[in-house]
């Protein structure tokens, strides 16, 4: 298969690499750009883990040609800190103690990053529909719900 | 090994409608459609289905569009995404039945990606032979697999993979119809008589066809009330036990008119019309809604399947019609997923 030179504009940065059509987004971004952030569990577009921003919206690298990046902005967690600052949401799962594993946490954050932009007060159970994309096996979810009522809380007071 | 790769498999990416009708007529089943990707790259990856060709139609400009029309009403392009048709505000407004039963689709990530088009053409599914290409390896091909036996009904003479997509009754609500595309002319037909009933070949689109539209009428004058409901075993992300749309025309009397359509329960969605008819000059009571229900049960014959038997899916059949007849008589448009 012939690879093809794309632009890629992951978290601010363009980068031009060879993909070929058959490689998904989330194999361009971990095996070419080494953003490794970007999980792989399922592989089918089940589990949430390899969530990603394009055009601000979250979707499934794992479902993704890389060859369909191109031309979009895509945010990986890897984007989401400032420097050493990080994003009120990463805070908000470090505090409540979110992460246990780790492996479902960027997709988890990147989801709850989006659906924080939509929803200004979100109750307990829009908190639940809007991160039923991303299974966690460890935390039951109760912390990351938790984590994430605080974010939107401390922002309505900020 | 790592199994989880795309195969290999020619890339096309068509920028007109008639160059993508000249591929499909030229790759025949060899090639397959790729839009939001959802159903055809977990296939690929589990090796399900095998292609030489794969043609991306993202890039041909009106499969974006969703175009309304006062006479002949909503278009809506194969390359536009559930997302896309929640948010629009003319789907809101006068279709809110499709909004509803979109938002049923799958989780945010998906829908996001997931076309309304490529929702209508999802294969049937089945929990054997959507399995890892590893798990077949160890045995006898299905039907849908081109062997001689189905695992779903045990002694099956034919594939009783389900019919799962979550829209498809709302579009049959609807009235809803598919442009069809090929390289011997354009055809539509009304997505009610879209399926085949046959789970290796779920959808009655010949080779050498695409879809290029849904076209969904205006309603005629007077009051639709319209929900959907659907229930599934998690209440999270999973396929349908049943998904249900009613829409009923009310007058002064009681029903004046109905479109009643489920899918989920079976190898092909069902219009039932029988119910239809029973309600149809009836005022809305519990002696309307049980003889409905029961013609309803009647013209409907649910599967068995992973966390659902047949007893269990006619009862949840019947207290889904129950409760969604009660909410939108009461003037509410209902979406229930758990």
């Amino acid at each position: 298969m012939k690879k093809r030179l794309i632009e890629l504009h992951v978290n601010g940065e363009s980068h031009e690499i060879a993909v070929k059509p058959n490689d998904t987004l989330l194999e361009a971004l971990r095996e070419k750009l080494h953003l490794v952030g970007t999980k792989e569990a399922c592989s089918v577009g089940e589990c949430g883990a390899c969530t990603v921003l394009m055009n601000g919206r979250p979707v499934l690298s794992c479902l993704t040609l890389a060859l369909d990046g191109a031309g979009t902005q895509i945010t990986t967690i890897e984007g989401l800190s400032e420097g050493e600052t990080l994003d009120p949401l990463q805070e908000a799962f470090m505090e409540h103690g979110a992460v246990q594993c780790g492996f479902c946490t960027p997709g988890m954050i990147l989801t709850a990053k989006e659906f924080l932009k939509r929803a200004d007060t979100p109750g307990l159970n829009e908190i639940k529909e809007a991160i039923s994309g991303n299974f966690c096996r460890c935390t039951g979810y109760t912390k990351i719900i938790e984590a994430i009522q605080a974010a939107a809380n401390a922002r309505q007071k900020a | 090994m790592n199994n989880m790769r795309l195969p290999k498999f020619s890339y096309h990416e068509p920028r007109t409608t008639d160059e993508l009708v000249d591929m499909k007529g030229a790759f025949m089943e060899g090639g397959a459609i790729l839009a939001g990707g959802t159903d055809i790259i977990p296939m690929l990856k589990r090796r399900n289905r095998a292609l030489e060709h794969l043609i991306n139609i993202k890039g041909i400009p009106e499969f974006k569009k969703v175009a309304y029309d006062d006479n002949r009403g909503l278009s809506i392009g194969p390359a536009v995404t559930l997302r896309d048709i929640i948010d629009h505000p003319i789907v809101s407004e006068s279709y809110p039945l499709l909004a509803k039963a979109a938002e049923a689709v799958g989780f945010n990530q998906l829908r996001n990606m997931a076309t309304l088009v490529g929702n209508l053409c999802l294969d049937s599914k089945c929990p054997y032979f959507n399995q890892s290409a590893l798990w077949w390896k160890s045995r006898p091909e299905c039907f849908k697999g081109g062997g001689d036996r189905c695992y779903m009904v045990k002694g099956g003479k034919g594939c009783f993979a389900l019919s799962a997509a979550d829209t498809v009754s709302a579009l049959i609500a609807l009235e809803a119809e598919l442009v069809i595309r090929s390289v011997r002319g354009k055809r539509r037909t009304l997505v009610e008589d879209f399926f085949t009933g046959d789970g290796r070949r779920p959808h009655d689109l010949e080779k050498d066809e695409v879809v290029a539209a849904v076209l969904i009428p205006l309603s005629d004058e007077g009051s639709w009330c319209q929900g959907f409901m659907k229930k599934s075993t998690r209440g999270s992300v999973d396929f349908a036990i049943a998904s249900l749309s009613v829409r009923l025309k009310m007058n002064h009397k009681g029903v004046e008119d109905a479109r009643i359509a489920l899918n989920g329960v079976s190898t092909k969605p069902i219009r039932a019309k029988g119910a239809e008819g029973c309600m149809i000059g009836k005022e809305v009571n519990d002696d309307t809604v049980s003889q409905a229900i029961h013609l309803v049960l009647e013209e409907t014959t649910p599967l068995s399947s992973v966390g659902s038997s047949v007893f269990y899916r006619k009862n949840m059949i019947r207290v889904m019609f129950n409760d969604l007849i009660e909410t939108i008589t009461r003037g509410e448009q209902s979406h229930m997923k758990r």
